[in-house]
């Protein structure tokens, strides 16, 4: 119940947050539904049915070893399984009975293992769609102190954590004790913004009522990126992560709300996450509204429902600062899709050249100089760009925000750390060749040494008895040699 | 679309807006001299923008919604005496945004200040003309009657009054005590405070930092009090260092230049304090009366060094 | 006098000076072919017609070679190695091979008849295998130099694209 302390820099963004309306909607059944098999960057789940499958809502239609279980959000039949290339995905024809998975009774924290919740299909629901049972993996050998609940919406416009705790706090709060219990936290805390006081209210009537005397809320300043990873761990325990630390090295685990509400329901009655809240906004939106959808639902289908304003539209995943355009919407709902925006056009802007003001330095969250990051980059200076710390910018766009010369930095930031990253992989590499290279060499050396010494001790035993029966012994052994070739054994010979 | 930026021609309009008590107090003591220079200033500034977008084969319009020349412009303007022959603004305007700023490759790649290079290249090349100021009368019509004048003609010796540091300068050079200055009487003085106002401005609206005024002010003043208090006869007073002179213009508004200074917010204060102790040295024992130009010029081939030293500092 | 004096003791300070500097931060070998070294790709290829990275980076060091010789490097390379070397830029020379995207070797392991040639041929030891058991390239290991496939007396040595940096 106390207020957090502050990181440095950020920016202070308008809200603009979808009102929270109850009861929340959800978008009805559609007729197809496209799976993805994606959990994240080249993770893919193995399909477990066939072509024509009859399957039930929570079956599991795909997964595998360390693979993130994939469930059918409804009964119907399986119409196509794509399992290779880029975008795969199994395709579902829903049958409209909506015949569902009996549910299971509730299950302890004791009793679960990580690869259940694999199974379970939990993934982060926060926009990097990791996976929670490898996110939690480093968690049993070293038990946070704090588990943190992210449900801290600090980019402008999605209210999905909002709307979540208005509906269904009890199975926040009982996952959230779950989870604790699960790693072996001792404190639990439920992160909130300053603004959003209607959710700290019923966070705290609920934690009032329900006995959970181990989870408690907390407010941080609305401050863009204060929902960040690092600059929420700073802002609640009040030291910064050193460079490349994770939450987990100070004994902290973030998880996001959604995510924890998705495990508190599978612990509860075993259903697994099939759907998820997402934000439909923007200025072409017509009702703005967060509301459920299964994962795998069309997002034209989310647009139609929402409705879409007349007008020339970009269609956006994610939101204002950190989202990204959709080409089309034929792509389906996924486990990361926070929020879904339908914008006009943005007048493109003229970038001037940086004229080092300094204003992306006093907004930089991980108090780096973005100026002289992109004056190293600009002259293609890796290395200098390493010297300014690159491998430390977090991506969050706050220097964008503020550049007056509207320059795209975080950009430029992101191919920069490909680029470091490419570069640090093939240096990795050649150190190796190089060792090898250099081990080999002073073997085939010491090699030829032992070949010559042998040679020197032959020649030197060979020199003493005389010429002529040394001679004959020579002529035996070349005859004895042209009638069997001796079996060159080059195998024995590269030990 | 969502920012919270301000932009680029803001940062340069709020810079120009803060030179105004400045420009209008000169006007005031130098007579419609300064006003012509301001004018003469800018005009150039503009047409030397044009004419390299031109030879860059760039449209005008993206060169020219900064504003960066017109401070440049009129920085360099406020620092020239008001009765030049005309051609010498034009001459420093252009070499200032020409050879100080476009041949490095436009905004944001000048590694010197624009102002100071067109200002230092007149000192050097029109060391005479330079000097010239006349005794301010605060009336108006006298500084018109003296523009409409012949300059070859001109009595000098009649309307020209040495400034502060003039007089300090020759009489350091030539091993005398240095004459008390009545600083309420220079309009050096009056001229400085209206620039300490628009500094102040600039420094509410948070478009330039803390970090370079305040090391550069404390630097020459703790200078100036030590070496002041160890012989007054001969060391000017640190008031007078501060007052008159180009002291404020410079600590708010050339060194501030965050093009050609250091990012790392100790570096600035480093580059501060570095340019307040160039301009004390230089005062007190160089051969130009102020130095400041010159102090901002030196400390600037630093700045890249001291952006090295504090590479991948923390804040 | 005095000027004679102080310049002499000046000069005698600075040859001080020079002589500690020398002693205190000499170096041991020739830290050029180090540094040469450290820009090449360490394919250990041989394209650029000595037997390795090194024995390439001293000849450079001397003087024996040309900067363009190392098609593994490519373009940037030459451009590192300009820089090292105060030459100036220039194309590579075709004659030592074109650049190509990273490449991993890969045994046919149907066709290989375990004849230890290829494990004798690769520089980075990077295949496994004994006389007449089948012989298999560690990926992690290999550079792709093709040192490989010539030695193979059933070509069932093939080449596949790198794949790239592991997430």
């Amino acid at each position: 119940m106390s207020r957090a302390s502050v990181f440095h820099g950020g920016v202070q963004l308008p809200p603009n947050k979808v009102p929270v309306q109850l009861p929340t909607a959800r978008l009805p059944l559609q007729f197809r539904y496209d799976i993805p098999l994606t959990t994240r960057g080249g993770q893919y789940s193995a399909p477990h049915v066939e072509l024509g499958s009859q399957v039930l809502g929570g079956e599991l239609i795909a997964g595998g070893r360390q693979r993130v279980g994939v469930h059918a959000p409804t009964s119907g039949t399986v119409t196509e399984i794509h399992a290779e290339g880029e975008d795969r995905r199994i395709v579902l024809i829903a049958d409209g009975e909506q015949r569902s998975l009996p549910p299971r009774a509730a299950l302890a924290p004791e009793n679960a293992t990580l690869d259940d919740l694999r199974e379970a299909g939990l993934a982060g629901m926060g926009g990097a769609g990791f996976p929670t049972a490898d996110k939690l993996n480093a968690t049993q050998q070293h038990p946070p102190k704090l588990l943190i609940i992210n449900a801290v919406e600090c980019e402008p416009q999605i209210s999905c954590d909002a709307q979540l705790i208005a509906e269904d706090c009890e199975t926040l709060l009982l996952g959230a004790d779950w989870l604790r219990r699960f790693v072996g936290a001792t404190a639990c805390k439920i992160v909130l913004e300053e603004h959003n006081s209607s959710s700290k209210k019923t966070l705290d009537r609920a934690l009032l009522q329900s006995g959970y005397p181990h989870l408690s809320t907390v407010s941080v300043p609305t401050r863009y990126p204060a929902g960040s990873e690092r600059q929420l761990v700073h802002a609640i325990t009040g030291t910064a992560l050193a460079a490349g630390a994770r939450p987990l090295d100070a004994g902290v685990l973030v998880q996001n709300a959604a995510t924890v509400h998705a495990l508190g329901r599978w612990a509860r009655d075993g259903s697994p996450l099939t759907e998820r809240l997402v934000t439909v906004t923007g200025e072409r939106c017509l009702q703005p509204q967060t509301l459920w959808c299964a994962i795998g639902a069309p997002i034209s289908a989310l647009l139609t429902h929402a409705g879409i304003a007349p007008g020339e539209t970009t269609l956006f995943q994610g939101g204002p600062v950190m989202g990204f355009a959709l080409p089309n919407a034929d792509t389906a709902i996924t486990k990361h899709s926070q929020c879904i925006r339908l914008e006009a056009p943005a007048k493109p802007l003229d970038t001037l050249a940086c004229i080092r003001c300094g204003d992306c330095a006093d907004a930089c969250p991980e108090d780096l100089l973005p100026q002289q990051l992109h004056w190293q980059l600009l002259g293609n200076s890796l290395p200098g760009a390493q010297a300014e710390r690159l491998s430390h910018c977090i991506l969050c766009g706050c220097c964008d925000l503020v550049c007056p010369s509207n320059i795209p930095l975080s950009q430029q930031f992101a191919l920069g750390k490909s680029d470091m990253r490419l570069r640090q992989h093939t240096e990795q590499r050649a150190a190796k060749a190089k060792l090898r290279f250099d081990a080999r060499a002073l073997r085939l050396e010491a090699q030829e040494r032992e070949r010559l010494a042998k040679r020197e001790k032959r020649k030197a035993g060979a020199a003493k008895p005389d010429k002529k029966k040394a001679l004959a012994e020579a002529l035996a052994r070349s005859r004895a040699k042209k009638a069997k070739p001796a079996p060159t054994d080059a195998g024995q010979k590269n030990d | 679309m969502i920012n919270a930026r301000r932009g680029t021609a803001d940062v340069m309009n709020n810079v120009l807006l803060a030179t105004l008590p400045a420009a209008l107090i000169a006007t005031w003591f130098y007579g419609p001299g300064i006003a012509l220079n301001l004018l003469i200033c800018c005009g150039t500034a503009l047409l030397c923008e044009a004419a390299i977008s031109l030879l860059r084969a760039r449209p005008y319009g993206t060169t020219f919604p900064d504003h960066s020349a017109l401070v440049a412009a009129v920085l360099l303007a406020l620092c020239l005496p008001p009765l030049l022959p005309l051609w010498l603004p034009v001459v420093g305007t252009a070499f200032a945004i020409v050879v100080g700023k476009q041949l490095y490759g436009g905004l944001g790649q000048n590694p010197f200040n624009p102002a100071m290079v067109g200002y230092a290249a007149l000192l050097i090349a029109f060391p005479r003309e330079m000097s010239l100021w006349p005794a301010a009368s605060g009336e108006l019509s006298w500084g018109i009657s003296a523009l409409l004048q012949d300059y070859s003609t001109l009595n000098w010796d009649a309307i020209s009054g040495a400034t502060a540091l003039d007089a300090i300068n020759i009489a350091l050079r030539a091993d005398l005590a240095i004459p008390s200055i009545a600083l309420w009487q220079q309009p050096a003085s009056f001229v400085a405070v209206a620039w300490l106002c628009g500094g102040l401005w600039l420094l509410y609206r948070g478009i330039i930092g803390w970090q370079i005024p305040l090391g550069l002010v404390a630097a020459l003043l703790v200078l100036s009090t030590a070496f002041y208090l160890g012989d007054s006869a001969r060391y000017a007073s640190p008031l007078t260092h501060l007052l008159a002179g180009a002291t404020m213009m410079t600590a708010f508004f050339i060194a501030t230049d965050p093009v050609s200074a250091p990012a790392h917010w100790q570096a600035r204060l480093l580059y501060g304090a570095a340019i307040g102790l160039l301009i004390y040295v230089i005062r007190s024992w160089g051969s130009f009366p102020d130095g400041a130009a010159f102090a901002v010029l030196l400390m600037n081939l630093c700045a890249p060094t001291l952006d090295h030293l504090w590479r991948g500092r923390r804040r | 006098m005095l000027a004679i004096v102080v310049f002499s003791l000046l000069c005698a300070a600075a040859g001080l000076l020079l002589w500690f500097a020398a002693r205190r931060f000499a170096v041991e070998g020739n830290p050029l072919v180090d540094e040469i070294e450290a820009v090449l790709p360490q394919t250990q290829c041989a394209q650029c017609s000595f037997p390795g990275c090194r024995p390439y980076a001293e000849a450079l060091a001397k003087g024996e070679a040309e900067i363009n010789q190392c098609p593994p490097g490519g373009e940037a390379g030459v451009r590192a190695l300009a820089e090292l070397l105060g030459k100036d830029v220039i194309p590579l020379n075709v004659e030592h091979g074109e650049t190509k995207a990273p490449l991993l070797a890969l045994i046919v392991e149907a066709d290989c008849i375990g004849c230890t040639k290829c494990i004798q041929a690769c520089p980075v030891d990077a295949i496994m295998g004994a006389a007449k058991q089948m012989h298999t390239v560690i990926a992690s290991e290999c550079t792709g130099c093709e040192l490989c496939i010539p030695p193979c007396p059933v070509d069932c040595i093939v080449l596949v694209p790198a794949t790239g940096i592991q997430p």
